[in-house]
């Protein structure tokens, strides 16, 4: 029977030569009254695909046209559900349950990224769900608020009859087809459903549909204006909108093409960094001037009447590399002042010792040449020869000019040599001529090695070859061969 | 006609006899018109003036974001042992105010209350912009604000997570859990209405403007019902998320362990605070916005005396908290708890704890005293102006009063606010002025559909008065 319907389309629901296609035929009512009176008989008719158009709900209309209730309220509450679990299952993912196997330092690992983070808070569980409660519940009335107004929306664009959504989505239409657009709006008058006119329309799909007897039936029932409404089959956008649309997405794209222009760019200058944070804070570096001070001086000098750390260190042998003669060393915020000039000649020169105040083991002469290559060899050279890459590049340098360089001292060179190992250990720690003291770097007993080792390696130099084991100087001589 | 007096009482709430919600000789296409009119007929001089100073406000509150974001917090007067000094008092009195306007839309359509519905989307919107001010404080609070972000749960590099277990993160939820519901909430009522203006609209801008955000409505009876529907849901989902809100807020201080904060009753406490701010704060509007935009008949002295009535409600169930907390401190039998209390009252800040007692709870009794006062507009409004301070200074009390004097007499100190602490709340007003006078400018400002829907029709029965016999 319903083949047979849709094959004997009626003539008048053909396209017109004006307006299009007709869709439906609609009856204006003054009052609510009268179109609470018009719905209930429509009804009884027996139309099924009808509908009323008020500017204010009325309530009990929907139950006069005999429309079921909606389903929206089981689509809520399942969302407030799922939002419920979400909230708690998220609360306990993300701080209660770390994967253990992964350390949260190797962040290549996309799921060092995904593992939670267990705090300790207050010597409390890990997971304890009393404090879990309200983000649970926010997200409960979240998810269902938001569905309650989307699914709402969703549900009355799906079934809005005039402009056949699905089938547009069907064709592939653009998306912007139905939703804001709907062949009432080009009935005239209609405008005033949403000021102070009630309109029932008899739509073309309803089985009974005949455009004639709608009319005749809508006029009946005291309609004080009944017209067809047509489908022209036009949805336009707004003229300019699609133009306007496309050079707003243009210069949207234009912030993200610029950051991953400079990403994948190298810079000489430092890279822009417009978040400064706590990068530059006020402070005051050495020999700087103070106001705040009386003397000005940024550096404070040591309160009087305290002693710095260290301080109390009397032995001068392994401190200062000073035999102990009364006078010969003064402290000074814990380092011993040794006062030397380095001429040689200068009876002033203090009692070096020629001890070694440390054990003399193998662990102390690896731990020498371990940090004479970090700290020594960079102007002394691996070998001692005063050759190191800092001495070389610096005297190219001062070859042509652009710098001025004492040369690096030999430490094989007689001088040095048969100086005592007090002298030696000074230096490091206080410097000589150009070179600066490295007693802030390197603790004493590591000078010492340091000093332990240099001794070693002025031996090697020197030694008879008859010292030397015997695969070593096979060694050492195939080296000279070669 | 001549035996009906030319001037009826407009408050009449006896059951059978109460005055219609709307007065006057209106129909469903005058309320149109009037609504209509507040956004498409000239706007009074009154409006340029009060948005040019709006905006001016809120260039101040521009100026000083800018300071302290080049300078840092320490342009605030929040110092040792005050760390939360005006911001976060400033934003648990927006939050506060930010609730009327749920509870006008939400707990009174729960309870039919049909007056709501000339006030509603008023409150709603004033909800909305008084939220954007409340999120506005903790989000610059926080010192580094460029990360802000750092506050939602993303994969990050950092390999960690929010500490859900924070009521401070508590907060992030509930605040934008509210923030974006009460949106949609407001959205959402307003789609008729924005297609009734969609309809009236003359420019093609107008038209294509109104026409995209009322989404193609057509006023289907499915429609409406799929939509009541919805908005009834989101009534009740709003209304304890309103409540979980504040008190929420609430929180912040309650699971402290600071004297004056750690206390149980802050929760229902709060919140009767905040319904009293918001109602305040409505009544601070309307009253003007009826008197500009020719909204008498619509917003009748029977709306605004309703809510002096929930004014003296919730204006006394805050004095009875006020009271209640000196039981609990006494009964506590915790000397710290007592102390805090007593100073309070008698120590330092005096002069605010008595602002706030005199605002809070003793102006609202008017309204019952002098019941004249809850029918004359201008004294309500004044009313409601000191409800705003005494709120404002509920907040400092709590705020304040608490941090300075903590555990250790050592760490006690008076905090003294900066210039910038001034100048942005009072930004923060014209952020709020601006968004609402534009709101009044643009959008319909009362919900028309709904007025329409409990307005009176047909012919009245039997000899009583008839709407159109009510003046003011």
């Amino acid at each position: 029977m319903a083949t047979v319907i849709e094959e004997q389309v009626p003539d008048d629901v053909l396209p017109a030569e004006d307006g299009g296609k007709l869709v439906a035929v609609i009856g204006r009512f003054d009052t609510p009254e009268a179109l609470v009176a018009a719905s209930e008989k429509v009804r009884d008719r027996g139309y099924r695909r009808w509908d009323t158009y008020t500017p204010f709900p009325i309530h009990g209309l929907e139950h006069s046209m005999g429309v079921p209730p909606t389903k929206l309220p089981w689509i809520v509450l399942g969302m407030g559900i799922l939002g419920c679990i979400n909230g708690v299952l998220m609360q306990w993912h993300l701080n209660g349950y770390e994967f253990g196997n992964i350390p949260l330092t190797d962040i290549a690992n996309p799921l060092t990224l995904l593992s939670g983070y267990e705090y300790i808070i207050s010597g409390k569980p890990i997971w304890s769900f009393a404090a879990n409660i309200p983000i649970a519940f926010e997200l409960t009335i979240m998810f269902a608020a938001y569905t309650a107004f989307g699914a709402m929306l969703a549900m009355n664009f799906l079934s809005r009859p005039n402009t056949r959504l699905i089938e547009a989505f069907a064709e592939g239409a653009p998306p912007e087809v139905g939703i804001w657009s709907d062949p009432l709006f080009d009935v005239p008058g209609f405008e005033k459903s949403t000021d102070d006119k009630f309109f029932v329309s008899i739509e073309s799909t309803d089985p009974k549909f005949e455009a004639s007897a709608a009319k005749a039936m809508l006029s009946d029932l005291g309609a004080s204006a009944v017209d067809e409404v047509r489908d022209a089959g036009e949805r336009n956008l707004p003229a300019g909108l699609a133009t306007v649309g496309l050079l707003v997405a243009t210069f949207a794209l234009l912030p993200p093409v610029a950051v991953s222009f400079t990403r994948a760019s190298t810079w000489q200058t430092p890279e822009i960094h417009p978040v400064l944070d706590m990068d530059s804070q006020p402070k005051f570096k050495p020999q700087e001037r103070n106001p705040f001070f009386a003397d000005q001086r940024a550096m404070r000098p040591q309160v009087a009447g305290t002693v710095a750390r260290n301080e109390l260190e009397t032995d001068t042998v392994k401190f200062a590399g000073v035999v102990d003669v009364a006078g010969a060393v003064s402290w000074s915020g814990g380092l011993p002042v040794v006062t030397v000039q380095d001429d040689g000649a200068n009876p002033a020169e203090p009692d070096w010792t020629d001890e070694i105040p440390i054990e003399i083991t193998e662990t102390n002469m690896e731990r020498g040449l371990e940090r004479y290559e970090i700290f020594c060899a960079p102007c002394h050279g691996i070998d001692g020869q005063g050759q190191g890459l800092v001495n070389r590049r610096a005297m190219a340098l001062t070859a042509k000019g652009k710098a001025a360089w004492q040369p690096a001292a030999n430490l094989h060179q007689a001088r040095l040599r048969n100086r005592e190992n007090g002298y030696l250990f000074h230096v490091i720690g206080q410097g000589a001529g150009k070179m600066p003291g490295y007693s802030s770097q390197i603790p004493v007993e590591d000078r010492w090695a340091i000093v332990l080792y240099l001794r070693a390696m002025q031996f090697s130099r020197q030694a008879p070859a008859d010292l030397v084991p015997a695969d070593v100087l096979e060694q050492l001589d195939g080296g000279e061969e070669s | 006609m001549a035996s009906i007096p030319a001037k009826l009482d407009t408050t009449f709430e006896i059951p059978g006899k109460r005055t219609p919600l709307v007065i006057g000789k209106n129909t469903y296409g005058s309320i149109t018109e009037k609504v209509h009119d507040v956004a498409a007929a000239p706007a009074p001089l009154a409006w340029y003036i009060g948005f040019a100073a709006a905006l001016t406000l809120l260039g101040v509150l521009g100026a000083c974001l800018a300071t302290l974001i080049f300078s840092g917090v320490g342009v605030w007067g929040n110092n040792n042992p005050v760390f939360w000094g005006w911001p976060i008092v400033n934003f648990v009195f927006w939050v506060g105010i930010g609730h009327a306007g749920t509870l006008i839309s939400a707990v009174l359509f729960l309870f039919r209350q049909n007056w709501r519905t000339s006030i509603n989307r008023f409150a709603e919107a004033m909800t909305i912009f008084a939220v954007v001010c409340a999120g506005m404080f903790p989000a610059i609070h926080i010192g580094r604000i460029w990360v802000f972000y750092w506050l939602f749960p993303y994969p990050n590099q950092m390999a960690m997570w929010p500490q859900f277990r924070s009521p401070l993160m508590w907060d992030v939820f509930a605040v934008n859990t509210y923030a974006t519901v009460s949106t949609l909430f407001w959205y959402m009522g307003m789609i008729p209405d924005l297609a009734t203006f969609r309809d009236r609209a003359k420019s093609k801008l107008a038209q294509a403007l109104y026409g995209f955000f009322s989404l193609g409505w057509t006023g289907s009876t499915r429609e409406w019902h799929r939509y009541e529907t919805a908005y009834g849901l989101l009534a009740a989902l709003a209304t304890p998320l309103v409540l979980s809100v504040h008190t929420v807020v609430s929180f912040d201080f309650a699971t402290s362990q600071l004297p004056g904060w750690h206390t149980t009753i802050f929760p229902p406490y709060f919140v009767a605070g905040a319904v009293f701010s918001g109602f305040g704060m409505v009544i601070t509007l309307i009253v003007p916005a009826r008197q500009f935009f020719g909204l008498k008949e619509i917003v009748t002295l029977r709306h605004l005396e309703n809510m002096c009535k929930v004014i003296i409600v919730t204006g006394s169930m805050v004095g009875y908290a006020y009271a209640m907390e000196f039981f609990v401190a006494a009964y506590s039998g915790n000397p710290n708890e007592a102390e805090a209390f007593i100073m309070r009252a008698f120590g330092p800040y005096a002069w605010a704890y008595w602002i706030m007692i005199a605002c809070n709870v003793i102006c609202p009794q008017l309204f019952w005293i002098f019941p004249q006062a809850r029918r004359s507009p201008w004294i309500m409004w004044t009313i409601s102006i000191f409800v705003n301070i005494g709120m404002w200074f509920e907040r400092f009390v709590i705020t304040v009063t608490s941090l300075s004097r903590d555990f250790l007499p050592s760490s006690w100190a008076y905090f003294v606010p900066t210039w910038v602490d001034l100048l942005m709340f009072i930004g923060s007003f014209g952020l709020f002025f601006t968004l609402f006078l534009l709101f009044v400018r643009f959008l319909p400002i009362i919900a028309m559909a709904e007025v329409k829907s409990v307005m009176p029709h047909g012919e009245p029965h039997g000899d009583g008065p008839t709407p159109a016999d009510y003046r003011e």
